[in-house]
């Protein structure tokens, strides 16, 4: 419950001194939720760079016996930047992005910790960033010819990595010290405990990463006397870009899903803890690093190899106890919840999420008894692993648009452009990641295409004599396609949302929600609160009939856009939190 | 509505909310003991693929010279101390000390990283050359660069706290750059141990 909510002036209010409408604004803000706007928008665009450079990769393996459209080289420098404009380009900043717009909100701080940082944060990224694609474009990156290049993409991906850090580091800070005074930890809502246990993953693998960075960075430079010049640079850092690490970075995707499904049901999560508790647990099957610190072959073997397993199994697990709790809530409702793409993206990112961590424990699984030639991890099984992940994440992010675009543009986002986008992701991470799969299981199509400098040109010897490897290759370009369509949908309704204004203004709450946030106006006026809310639990909004689990609660959409909309979603929260 | 009172657990938890910045660098030494953790069991893992690393690891005619980096280390711990002093002085406002105390402990920082100079310069060993010099070079560029990050940290704390924060309350700002320091002085004892004493 809140004492009060003071914040009553709407997006259009007077500005704070700080504060410019014109473009200057945006780059000296100090208000986290233009600061979180930017993140969101600019990883969505990468994130389509991201997913394009992937498709071009998949269409050179469906021609095996040639590099088709990339000649050698370029493949395997393109192979090597779509993995860093999808993890660190787009999946990494998107949820982030979400974290510092809707975080604060949550948990009642008046902002950010650190608001300054937070933007040195998303400038850092951006300008490290560009550098990390300039390097390409100077023939550099891992596999370039120029060494300056090599050297620039080493330090670009360094800046990229700490510019991450920074802000994870800030929603950290501001979950743990600024947060309402009377808030615990333990009841701050899901998305913002997800957000909390990403910084802490964050921190501890990060840092492996900067390491090999900065040694890989000297041997380049001085002599590339042990790590095989700028054939060892992907080999070192391949770690961050598959399972276990990349679970980390598929923690507040959770979060969000936690976040969505019980508004759905009208009720409180069920098994509550346990949600916190599977959250933190998927997070720590998440530390890749542990994985980093072994070389392959032994890295599937020996100990090692179980702690692979381990690491996997922690994470599977974790996901079914998760979709557990999220089904006995839906149950627990009693009566079918409105089939917004909300809630279908979130089951579909939980059930995709499952796929994933059971296909990738599976793989570590048969690795650690040894009994293939070729390691199920070391074959496209593992590009298979990262495009569920990624799927998983795109469609909470879809979830995660679709349900807090009203608090964050002021505008529900059209449905059918939304369900289309779930449909194209749903699909094309099944379609993605069985190709790849079967291809890898049963024809040992490499993961690593250039293992040394000796295998530049032999790709298609490694693969150009098994049957319908071409086939199942095909199968995974279609899937990335579908991929990539469904991000050029999510932008198309962010377009049409943001910019042409399509639909009526978004009541405060639409949906019936249970956090601090849905008692602001929509969008809420920038910069800081005048006043911050007293919150002593993470669902201030839930009203008392739904917390006890009851019947009655509004549904989530019922006449909720436009002048007075979502007053029933208001009054659901009763008169204790004041528009 | 009125607020229900606090419970004893409420107050509590409102009484012990640490500071943001405290916090955040709590969150910057995890991710540095992190960092300086895999540098070194990078270094001990291409070491131990070697054959015979006692005698084929560090290059011939490489002479290391114990005494400035033992006096380095030294020198460091007396840091320790004396960045304590820093948080002891500021809490109980006593502001000469405290300023006393930062100079000491920068001064104290930048001698160690000196003689961490001098050691290589007295080395001659080139960067480039064999891999335990590019490992050595790496793992100690990366303990001065924590030091110097250290010393940065406390000089700004100190602008801060020349300003007039102190006191029970306005000591966290220097508390978490004394926290940063103990991590720094630490960080380099772990990687000297490792490059000059394992070898």
């Amino acid at each position: 419950m809140t004492e009060a909510t003071t914040e009553t002036a709407g997006a259009d209010s007077v500005l704070p001194p700080h504060e410019h409408r014109n473009p200057i604004g945006w780059l000296t803000t100090s208000d986290h939720k233009r600061i979180g706007r930017l993140f969101l928008v600019t990883a969505l665009l990468v994130l389509a760079g991201g997913l394009a450079c992937e498709l071009l990769v998949r269409i050179d393996l469906t021609d095996a016996e040639d590099f088709g459209v990339l000649d050698a080289d370029t493949f395997g420098q393109i192979f090597v930047l779509s993995k860093d404009l999808l993890v660190f380009g787009g999946l990494v900043p998107l949820l982030l992005g979400f974290a510092i717009y809707v975080v604060p909100l949550q948990i009642g701080a008046g902002n950010i910790a650190f608001p300054r940082a937070a933007l040195a944060s998303f400038w850092g990224w951006f300008a490290t960033g560009g550098l990390l694609i300039a390097s390409y474009s100077i023939n550099g990156g891992p596999y370039g010819g120029e060494a300056e290049g090599v050297d620039l993409y080493i330090l670009a991906l360094a800046g990229v990595l700490l510019s991450l850090l920074l802000g994870a580091i800030c929603v950290a800070a501001t979950v743990l010290t600024m947060r309402s005074p009377r808030l615990f930890v333990d009841d701050t809502p899901p998305f913002a405990w997800s957000a909390l246990v990403t910084a802490a993953m964050l921190m501890v693998t990060f840092p492996v990463a900067l390491a090999q960075l900065v040694m890989i960075y000297i041997d380049h430079r001085y002599g590339r006397l042990y790590l095989d010049g700028n054939y060892g640079i992907f080999q070192q850092l391949e770690w961050l870009y598959r399972t276990p690490q990349l679970y980390v970075y598929a923690i507040p995707a959770l979060g969000a899903v936690a976040e969505v499904i019980p508004v759905w049901s009208g009720t409180r999560q069920q098994q509550r803890p346990v949600v916190s508790y599977a959250i933190g647990a998927f997070g720590l099957a998440g530390f890749g690093a542990a994985a980093s610190l072994a070389n392959e072959p032994v890295y599937f073997e020996d100990y090692q190899g179980l702690l692979n397993v381990g690491l996997h199994a922690l994470a599977l697990v974790s996901v079914v106890v998760l979709l557990g709790a999220w089904g006995a809530t839906l149950v627990r409702s009693r009566r079918l919840p409105r089939l917004d793409a909300a809630l279908l993206a979130a089951l579909a990112a939980g059930f995709v999420l499952l796929v994933a961590t059971a296909l990738a424990a599976f793989g570590s699984f048969v690795d650690w008894l040894g009994n293939r030639d070729v390691p199920l991890l070391a074959t496209t099984w593992t590009s298979a692993g990262q495009t569920l992940v990624g799927g998983a994440v795109l469609l909470a992010a879809i979830a995660a648009l679709a349900y807090w675009s009203p608090k964050i543009w002021g505008r529900r986002l059209g449905e059918p452009l939304s369900l289309l986008a779930l449909l194209a992701a749903l699909a094309g991470a099944l379609l993605g990641a069985f190709g790849p799969a079967v291809a890898g299981a049963l024809q040992d199509q490499p993961y690593l295409v250039f293992e040394d400098p000796n295998q530049t040109s032999t790709y298609a010897d490694l693969v150009d004599d098994v049957g319908n490897a071409d086939a199942f290759s095909a199968m995974g370009a279609a899937g990335l396609g579908l991929l990539l369509a469904a991000v050029a949908l999510i932008g198309l309704n962010l377009v049409l949302c943001v910019l042409f204004r399509v639909g009526a203004p978004a009541a405060a709450d639409p949906w019936g929600a249970q956090t601090a946030e849905w008692a602001l106006p929509s969008p809420p006026a920038m910069g800081p609160l005048d006043e911050l809310p007293d919150l002593v639990d993470g669902t201030p909004l839930l009203a008392p009939t739904a917390a006890a689990g009851e019947l009655g609660t509004a549904s989530p959409g019922e006449g909720t856009d436009g002048d007075g909309a979502g007053e029933g979603a208001d009054e659901q929260a009763g008169s204790e939190v004041p528009v | 509505m009125t607020a229900p009172a606090l419970t004893p657990a409420e107050e509590l938890a409102t009484r012990q909310r640490p500071n943001s910045l405290f916090v955040a660098t709590g969150f910057a030494v995890a991710g540095g003991v992190m960092l300086v953790a895999a540098l070194i069991a990078f270094y001990l893992g291409f070491r131990n693929e070697i054959s015979d690393p006692d005698t084929n690891w560090v290059p011939r005619g490489i002479s290391i010279p114990n005494a400035p980096l033992v006096m380095a280390v030294v020198t460091a711990v007396l840091s320790m101390i004396t960045a304590q002093w820093v948080v002891y002085a500021s809490r109980r406002r006593e502001r000469g000390h405290t300023f006393v105390a930062i100079g000491i402990t920068i001064l104290f920082g930048v001698a160690w990283i000196n003689m961490v100079f001098f050691a290589f310069n007295f080395m001659e060993v080139g960067i480039g050359t064999t891999q335990w010099s590019n490992l050595a070079y790496t793992l100690s560029g990366m303990a001065v660069a924590i030091g110097m990050v250290a010393i940065g940290f406390l000089a700004l704390m100190a602008i801060r706290a020349f300003g007039g924060e102190d006191g029970p309350e306005g000591t966290a700002p220097l508390a978490a750059a004394v926290m940063f320091w103990h991590f720094s002085v630490l960080a380099f004892i772990a990687l000297w141990y490792v490059v000059f004493v394992v070898k």
